[in-house]
């Protein structure tokens, strides 16, 4: 049997797909949303230095992981769109810029109100949080740069250009805390060293990681489908026209 | 479960304006982004938007 990777690539074989698939990660964003909030706010304890404060950690820390990883997300399909001139790829990253754009300013609101009880501050030039609003203006710069394009394709490919540019920002974020002397806390979740924070804790980040994740997939699904209806309607109401001429 | 009532549940140990309106504004934001999909959606008649009549496939 011979198997089609490229089946899913034609925007009207994607396009139902995406319609079928996006009300059951909704479905699965509120579950997970539920069991996450229920251990953060009802099980896990108080903690010792932060008192209460510190369950912020339960958006912020998720919301911040979102607008990194949905970055490079959208840059890959950025990618996949230069590599395979494939036009549905373009049109996912164009779907996921909002949502990325979303989960930066909430991880950059929820720090600041962590920021103002913790540090004393709601804002500071520290390297981690700098190169997060650098994040957002990125999203914000992609948005506004296909926006500024009326040819769909160009501006497909002069976003798809940004968007590979502006990667190198997202693993200066990630290491930013372990190159310089900042305020923001180091990491408590290592690929090579056990987790440094209590595992009730851990566990509601890690529950509320994945709500926000299907909660991305969901309006990201349901986003693109608005793109691809708004870029090939066009196409089928023009073949419709050629063949009522002939 | 550690909340001894519902006031210090709200008061959150006197972090209650910092707590409160990070989750707030998440909601918002959620609530804010979906609204703008679904009425996307509906200026484009597609299914799932509400009052569709058509079965989906454009």
């Amino acid at each position: 049997m011979q198997l089609n990777w490229f089946k899913y690539a034609a925007p009207a074989s994607f396009f139902p797909l995406a319609g079928k698939m996006y009300p059951w990660f909704y479905v699965l964003a509120a579950i997970l949303a539920i069991a996450g909030m229920y251990i953060g706010f009802f099980v896990a304890p108080t903690d010792f230095q932060q008192g209460e404060a510190y369950r912020i950690i339960f958006i912020h820390v998720p919301a911040a992981w979102m607008s990194m990883f949905l970055y490079l997300v959208m840059a890959f399909y950025a990618s996949l769109g230069f590599i395979f001139n494939t036009r549905l790829s373009s049109m996912m990253a164009r779907a996921i810029a909002p949502t990325g754009a979303m989960f930066t300013f909430l991880a950059l609101w929820t720090g600041s109100m962590w920021g103002r009880p913790m540090w004393g501050a709601y804002w500071v030039w520290d390297a981690r949080l700098t190169s997060e609003l650098i994040l957002l203006f990125l999203y914000i710069g992609f948005m506004a740069l296909q926006a500024a394009i009326d040819d769909p394709r160009r501006g497909d490919k002069a976003g798809g250009v940004l968007a590979l540019v502006g990667a190198i920002n997202v693993p200066i974020i990630y290491f930013s805390v372990k190159w310089w002397n900042t305020l923001h806390q180091g990491s408590s979740i290592n690929l090579t060293r056990a987790p440094s924070m209590a595992s009730i804790m851990l566990w509601g980040m890690l529950l509320m990681a994945l709500s926000f994740w299907m909660y991305s997939i969901a309006v990201i699904l349901s986003r693109v489908q608005c793109v691809i209806v708004e870029r090939e309607r066009r196409a089928a109401w023009l073949q419709q026209i050629d063949q009522q001429s002939t | 479960m550690h909340w001894n009532s519902l006031e210090e549940f709200l008061a959150m140990g006197g972090y209650a304006f910092f707590v409160w309106s990070s989750i707030g504004v998440t909601v918002m934001a959620m609530v804010l982004e979906i609204w703008i999909v679904q009425s996307q959606r509906k200026q484009l008649k597609l299914h799932g938007s509400p009052n569709s009549q058509d079965d989906g496939n454009l």
